[in-house]
C-alpha cells in the first residue's frame, strides 16, 4: 500500500473520530454538524484505505 | 541544443505518473482535471459561497458534493456509452438531437470562458502575498492577462493527456494542504459551538441565498466535462473508473471540512478575504509562526492550482470547440487546426480574447453567477440525456451503468440521474430568478449561440436537428501535393459514399488551395442501370428516384464541407454502370474518378453450398474492373476497411451493412445499395 495514502486516509479517520467525540461531549445530537462531518471523514478515510487494500 | 531538449524530455518523463498513482486514482489525468477544477473553485468561489450560505456553508458544500457524485455517475455512463470527444455535447446528441447537443456545448463553452477569466483574476489576489501591488489596478490586470496569454500559448502548442497526469501530483499535494488546513482549523480556529449549532457564529442564510450558494458550489464540477472530453483517449478500465470515483469522493471530504472552518471563521475577519478566501482562513491564525508560512504556502499552491485549472479550462474549450466545428455546429473555419501542432488555434485565440474582456470589469460575483448559469444548464441536459438514452438505446452495451435503477417495463430508470436532474433544474431556475446579471448575460449568450447555430445551418443548407460531420482532415491546412481540379464520383447510396466524397474532397480541396484559380469541381454521378428488357428511356420508379436524390444531396453536403470545393450532381441512364462512368468521364473531361470498389460478385450461392473461393478470377466486381481498364484518366479506388468480413466474399462488405462506423451517419437514402 502507498504509505502516503495510508497516512492521509488514517489522518482523515482520526479527524472524523475527534469531531464525533468533541460533538458528543458538547451535547450534540445525531444530526449535529460535527457528527455528520465526523462520520463523513471516517467513511472517506476508511473507504480510501479499503480501496487501497483491494488493489 | 538537442542534448538540452533531450534532457528536458527526460525530466518530463520522470514527472509522469508512476504506476502506483495510476492504480490509486484509476486515471491520474482524469483525477487531475476534475480535482483541479474543484480545488480551484475553493480558491476563487469559497468567499462568495460563505457570504451567501453563512453558517450553512458546510451544508452547501456537502449537498454540492452529493450533486457532484450524481453528476459523475451520469457522465461516466454517458461518456462510456458513446466514446467520442465532446463530453456533454456527445451525451446530448445521442440522448436528444443536434440542437440540444449544441445548447449543452455552448453552455459549457461559456463556463470555460468564465473559468479562464476567474482563475486568471483570482491568481492576482493570492500572488499579492508576495507583492501587494498585484491585488489591484493595472498590475492586477497585467498579471491576469499574462496568465491567460500563458495558457493560450501552452494550448496552442498542444500536449497530450500526460500533462494532466503531471498536474495530478500538484493537485494531490494541494489536497494534503487542504487537509492540513482542516486539521489546524478544527484544532485552533473552530468555535466548538459550531459543531452542535453551525449557525451560532455566522448566522442562518435565507432560502434564496442558500440555493444561490449551492448553484455556485456545483459549478465547480464543470471539470467533469473537460475530463469527459478525454473519452476514447485515456484508457480506464471499469475497476479504474470505480477507483476514480472513490478517490474523488474521498477528496471531497476535506473540501466540506474547509467549509465548516470557513463558515465559523471568515465572517468574523471582515471583507478582505472575499476574493482570496483561503488566504483569509490562514490569516485568521493568531500564531505568527504558523500564519506566515501557511500564507506563503497557500499563495504558491493557489497560483499553481489556478493556473492548472485555467489551463484545463482552455484545454476543455479547445476540445469542445473543435468538436463543435467537426460537427458543423459552429463554422469549421473557427475550428481550423494548426498545421504542425494540430490544435484549434483560432478558437484558442478567440477564447483568450473573450476571457481578457471578461476580466476587465474585475467583478468576481458577476463572473461566478454567469459561471453557474452555464454549468447548471449543461448538467441538467446531461442528466436528462442519460435518462433518455435508457429509453432510446436500452439494449446498447454500457461499459459503465449507473446503479440504483427502477425498472419500468423493459427500461431501467436511473434514479441518481433523476435526482440529479431535479437538483440541476432547481439550481438553474434559481440562477435565472435570483441573479439579474446571470439571467441577462447567460440568456443573451445562449440566444446568440442558438441564432448563430440555426442561421449557420440554414445558410449552409444543413439540417438543424441532425448530425453533419466534417472529417478531421478538413480542419487542417496541411500542404499536400495538389492533384486534381475535376473529379467524377459515382455514388451508390451506401455509407461508403461519405468515404469516397471525403477522399475526393481532400484531393479537390488541395488543388483549389494551391492554384488559387476558382473552385475545384466534383461531379457526383448516380447511374440508373436499365435492364435490357426495358427501353433506355423508361421511367425509373419513384423509390429509385428518391434514393438517387437523397444520395446526391448527401454527397453534395459532404463534398462541399471542403473549402473551395463545388459539387455538381447528375443522373444518367445506362445498360451497364461501368460503361456509363467511363462515358461520362470522357464527356466531362475529368482528371480523375474516385470509385468505391464493389464486391467481386453478388452471387454467393455457390460458395455457400461448398464452392471454392479460387474460382473467382478477380478481387473486384465487373463495374470496377471495366472502369479501371477503360477510364481515360486516373482512377482512385476506395474500399471498406479490410477484415475477415470484407475478405470473405460470402458475406457482404461492411459498406453495404446497415451498421455504420462511428462518425459516419447513415446515408439519407437508406442502406440498400442499388443493383449493379
Amino acid at each position: 500500500m502507498n504509505p502516503i495514502t495510508v497516512a492521509l486516509s488514517g489522518l482523515m479517520v482520526l479527524l472524523g473520530l475527534a469531531m464525533i467525540v468533541r460533538t458528543i461531549a458538547a451535547g450534540g445530537g445525531a444530526a449535529a454538524a460535527g457528527i455528520v462531518l465526523g462520520v463523513l471523514f471516517v467513511a472517506a478515510g476508511a473507504g480510501r484505505l479499503w480501496v487501497e487494500r483491494r488493489r | 541544443m538537442s542534448a538540452a531538449r533531450d534532457g528536458g524530455r527526460r525530466r518530463l518523463q520522470r514527472l509522469e505518473a508512476p504506476p502506483a498513482l495510476k492504480r490509486g486514482f484509476g486515471s491520474p489525468a482524469l483525477f487531475g482535471i476534475v480535482q483541479g477544477f474543484l480545488s480551484a473553485s475553493l480558491y476563487f468561489a469559497l468567499g462568495v459561497v460563505v457570504v451567501n450560505a453563512l453558517g450553512l456553508t458546510w451544508l452547501v458544500l456537502l449537498v454540492a458534493t452529493l450533486f457532484g457524485a450524481l453528476l459523475v455517475l451520469s457522465y461516466m455512463e454517458g461518456a462510456s456509452l458513446h466514446q467520442e470527444r465532446g463530453g456533454a455535447t456527445v451525451i446530448a446528441r445521442y440522448g436528444f438531437n443536434e440542437l440540444w447537443s449544441f445548447v449543452a456545448g455552448w453552455a459549457i463553452l461559456l463556463d470555460y470562458l468564465i473559468l479562464i477569466a476567474l482563475c486568471a483574476f483570482a491568481t492576482t489576489d493570492y500572488v499579492a502575498v508576495f507583492w501587494g501591488e498585484l491585488s489591484e489596478g493595472a498590475p492586477e490586470l497585467a498579471l491576469a492577462f499574462a496568465v491567460i496569454g500563458y495558457v493560450a500559448w501552452v494550448n496552442m502548442r498542444g500536449a497530450g493527456s500526460r500533462r494532466w497526469e503531471r498536474a495530478a501530483f500538484v493537485v494531490f499535494a494541494d489536497l494534503a494542504l487542504q487537509l492540513l488546513l482542516v486539521v489546524l482549523g478544527l484544532a485552533m480556529l473552530l468555535e466548538p459551538d459550531v459543531l452542535t449549532d453551525p449557525t451560532a457564529i455566522a448566522g442562518t442564510p435565507g432560502t434564496e441565498d442558500f440555493v444561490f450558494a449551492f448553484t455556485i458550489a456545483i459549478a465547480a464540477f464543470s471539470g467533469l466535462d473537460a475530463s469527459s472530453a478525454l473519452a476514447g483517449e485515456v484508457a480506464v478500465s471499469r475497476r479504474g473508473l470505480k477507483r476514480l470515483f472513490v478517490a474523488r469522493a474521498a477528496a471531497a471530504v476535506p473540501y466540506v471540512g474547509i467549509g465548516l472552518v470557513a463558515s465559523s471563521t471568515l465572517p468574523q475577519t471582515g471583507a478582505s478575504w472575499y476574493e482570496a478566501p483561503v488566504l483569509g482562513l490562514a490569516s485568521s491564525f493568531e500564531q505568527e509562526w504558523l500564519r506566515e508560512p501557511l500564507r506563503y504556502a497557500i499563495a504558491l499552491f493557489a497560483l499553481t492550482i489556478l493556473v492548472i485549472a485555467c489551463n484545463a479550462a482552455m484545454f476543455g474549450l479547445s476540445r469542445l470547440g473543435y468538436s463543435l466545428a467537426l460537427n458543423r455546429q459552429i463554422p469549421s473555419l473557427v475550428g481550423q487546426l494548426h498545421p504542425r501542432h494540430n490544435t484549434p488555434v483560432v478558437l484558442i485565440g478567440i477564447g483568450a480574447l473573450l476571457a481578457v474582456a471578461l476580466v476587465i470589469p474585475t467583478d468576481l460575483e458577476f463572473l461566478v453567477a454567469i459561471y453557474a448559469f452555464g454549468a447548471t444548464l449543461a448538467f441538467l441536459i446531461v442528466h436528462l440525456a442519460v435518462i433518455r438514452l435508457r429509453f432510446r438505446e436500452p439494449a446498447r452495451d454500457r461499459p459503465y451503468k449507473i446503479p440504483f435503477n427502477l425498472r419500468i417495463g423493459r427500461v431501467e430508470l436511473p434514479l441518481t440521474a433523476v435526482l440529479g436532474a431535479a437538483m440541476a433544474a432547481v439550481a438553474f431556475a434559481s440562477v435565472l430568478l435570483l441573479h439579474d446579471a446571470a439571467r441577462w448575460v447567460g440568456a443573451g449568450w445562449m440566444a446568440f449561440g442558438v441564432v448563430l447555430y440555426v442561421t449557420y445551418r440554414v445558410v449552409e443548407d444543413k439540417p438543424i436537428f441532425k448530425r453533419v460531420t466534417v472529417p478531421a482532415q478538413a480542419l487542417t491546412r496541411r500542404e499536400v501535393e495538389a492533384e486534381f481540379g475535376s473529379i467524377l464520383v459515382p455514388v451508390l447510396g451506401t455509407p461508403m459514399d461519405d468515404d469516397i466524397m471525403q477522399t475526393a474532397g481532400r484531393l479537390a480541396g488541395e488543388e483549389n488551395e494551391d492554384d488559387g484559380e476558382g473552385g475545384a469541381v466534383i461531379e457526383a454521378l448516380w447511374v440508373f442501370e436499365v435492364p435490357m428488357a426495358l427501353p433506355l428511356d423508361s421511367r425509373a420508379s419513384d423509390e429509385d428516384l428518391q434514393r438517387a436524390r437523397n444520395a446526391l444531396a448527401r454527397a453534395k453536403a459532404v463534398g462541399e464541407e471542403y473549402e473551395g470545393v463545388e459539387v455538381a450532381t447528375a443522373t444518367v441512364r445506362a445498360r451497364r454502370a461501368g460503361e456509363a462512368i467511363v462515358h461520362e468521364a470522357k464527356r466531362r473531361g475529368v482528371e480523375a474518378i474516385v470509385l468505391a470498389a464493389e464486391e467481386p460478385t453478388g452471387i454467393r450461392g455457390g460458395l455457400r453450398l461448398g464452392g471454392k473461393q479460387g474460382l473467382h478470377d478477380t478481387f473486384v466486381g465487373h463495374t470496377t474492373r471495366y472502369v479501371l481498364q477503360n477510364a481515360p484518366c486516373r482512377v482512385i479506388l476506395t474500399a471498406p476497411p479490410s477484415g475477415k468480413a470484407a475478405a470473405d466474399p460470402t458475406v457482404p462488405v461492411p459498406g453495404a451493412s446497415p451498421e455504420h462506423p462511428v462518425g459516419h451517419p447513415p446515408a439519407v437514402g437508406g442502406p440498400a445499395p442499388p443493383a449493379r
